[in-house]
């Protein structure tokens, strides 16, 4: 607490002592508070307490908030081929574990930099997309089930921080009811990739991310986000199937 | 100091001189600042910290990756003025955290562990009394199966219904209501299903005892359409739940 004293209080009829005077005026040796203030560092508990409101113009910009934002709106096609060959999406861990084949989203990725150690940051996202399904060629399709021991998904997004999956973010989605494959037909090339159906699926949350959010996210020291510099978020995708991404956005906002 | 010569050097003037300089230095005043003078370590915490000691965010726990079968149904008739949309399970094992059966919501919790639910727990305090404007507070789950029964046709209204509530100074819980999101199962099974709320004194003191000392998400199943009881299990993976204290009006 920046609270500084004045320890030469003398009553009248002391002996002045000039040593003491002068070192309470000169030489504050009181403690680190001291010597900050003295500097110009001013700290909260100086403020009066009948500061009232604090207007606007007396808060420098950035002081609490630094928030920034990456969107997009473009279709983009996340296929299975490249990297989720001969994979499935049920296995973390190791070199081959799903985890290492999601990939970051354009558009729902964002770099950015700690100016100090932040309190907490928050992240927030919204994400859609939709997955193909590649078991009914005439488009009539209808949703496959599972079992509480036997789901049936395709594609997962999750939340990485620092290149690390945070394993309550990691989300699994189900296929969409009607193929994005093309039809065969020349003349009617479009005709299996029907966008109409209701087998969209989104993705929206935010968290605030504070020192027990790190402790209960898994992440490795390394990789905790609520240090100085700078780091990185996505939300990352990777399917058994063909994945198109649609509008998405991923911001962050240190608080300090 | 503003002493001159000639001026008489006692010890009244002089700690009256030494202490207004104290004085000012601890009583800082608006016009004694200049445009963008303050900076963090002048201002209050925008996290309130001392008011959230077990932070503001619960996940699931990292460890483990079972999702977790959730069997019970939504008390009353979703259309009619019969339903209770207040109602939190009481229903074993641990009410109302993880799965169980019977009516009413569920706090989502990995094998039922209260230290595992999606739900932030602190000392009850008056937003009032402490400046808070309101909390808002995000959470959902990730619906991972709806283990439907019955013919697709039958079931486009069937849902899950995820809200937000908060619990009171004196430890009963409340649900808001306008939080409440119904999430069809046929066209959102396997998908993130989440809903938010922003919640106010004025939200504690129409509901509770003007205090709030938690808040959490709950989870529970309506079948509209042949309501059969093997037919309102849903698995839940993982879940969250997230809140922002604000604070507004006068910062001192």
């Amino acid at each position: 607490m920046a609270d500084i004293t004045f320890d030469f209080v003398p009553v009248d009829g002391d002996v002045l002592d000039a040593d003491a005077l002068a070192k309470a005026i000169y030489q504050r040796q009181h403690n680190d508070d001291t010597y900050g203030v003295y500097n110009g560092s001013l700290q909260q508990a100086n403020l009066d307490a009948a500061f009232g409101l604090v207007q606007p113009e007396h808060v420098r910009v950035g002081t609490w908030t630094d928030g920034r934002m990456s969107a997009a709106t473009a279709n983009y096609d996340y296929r299975n081929d490249p990297w989720m060959t001969a994979a499935d999406i049920t296995t973390p861990g190791g070199e081959t574990g799903y985890e290492q084949r999601l990939v970051a989203v354009a558009g729902a990725a964002h770099s950015w930099q700690n100016r100090r150690t932040p309190k907490g940051l928050v992240f927030w996202w919204h994400i859609s997309a939709i997955a193909d399904t590649a078991n009914a060629v005439d488009g009539t399709n209808t949703y496959t089930t599972g079992s509480a021991t036997a789901q049936n998904y395709n594609y997962r997004m999750a939340l990485y921080v620092n290149g690390q999956r945070i394993p309550a973010f990691d989300y699994k989605f189900k296929e969409g009811a009607t193929t994005m494959v093309e039809a065969g037909d020349p003349a009617a090339p479009l005709g299996l990739m029907d966008n109409t159906k209701p087998d969209q699926r989104t993705y929206t949350a935010w968290l605030l991310f504070d020192g027990d959010a790190y402790t209960q996210s898994g992440l490795d020291a390394g990789n905790n986000p609520l240090t100085r510099g700078w780091h990185s978020a996505a939300i990352c995708v990777g399917g058994e199937k063909q994945v198109r991404v649609r509008v998405r956005r991923f911001g962050v906002i240190p608080l300090y | 100091m503003a002493l001159q010569d000639g001026d008489l050097l006692d010890a009244a003037t002089l700690n009256g001189e030494t202490g207004a300089i104290v004085t000012e230095v601890n009583n800082v005043k608006p016009w004694h600042l200049r445009r963008q003078a303050l900076r963090h370590e002048h201002m209050p915490d925008l996290l309130p910290s001392d008011l959230f000691p077990n932070g503001f965010t619960k996940m699931r726990s990292a460890a483990g990756v079972a999702a977790q079968s959730y069997d019970f149904g939504q008390p009353g008739a979703w259309s009619t003025s019969t339903v209770n949309l207040q109602l939190v399970s009481t229903d074993a094992p641990n009410p109302p955290y993880g799965p169980g059966t019977g009516d009413g919501w569920r706090v989502p919790a990995l094998a039922n562990v209260t230290a595992d639910a999606a739900e932030v727990v602190f000392p009850a305090f008056n937003m009032d009394t402490e400046r808070i404007a309101g909390i808002y507070v995000r959470g959902g789950i990730n619906l991972e199966e709806c283990l439907p029964v019955a013919a697709l046709t039958t079931k486009f209204q069937d849902c899950v219904l995820v809200c937000v509530g908060f619990t009171d100074g004196a430890g009963n819980r409340h649900v808001l209501e306008d939080s409440i999101l119904p999430w069809g199962k046929w066209a959102w099974c396997y998908g993130a299903c989440g809903t938010g709320y922003f919640i106010q004194q004025s939200d504690l003191d129409a509901l509770g005892d003007g205090e709030i000392q938690a808040y959490w998400i709950g989870v529970c199943s309506r079948i509209v359409v042949n309501d059969d009881a093997s037919s309102r299990a849903f698995i839940v993976g993982n879940y969250w739940v997230s809140g922002i204290p604000l604070h507004a009006g006068v910062l001192s």
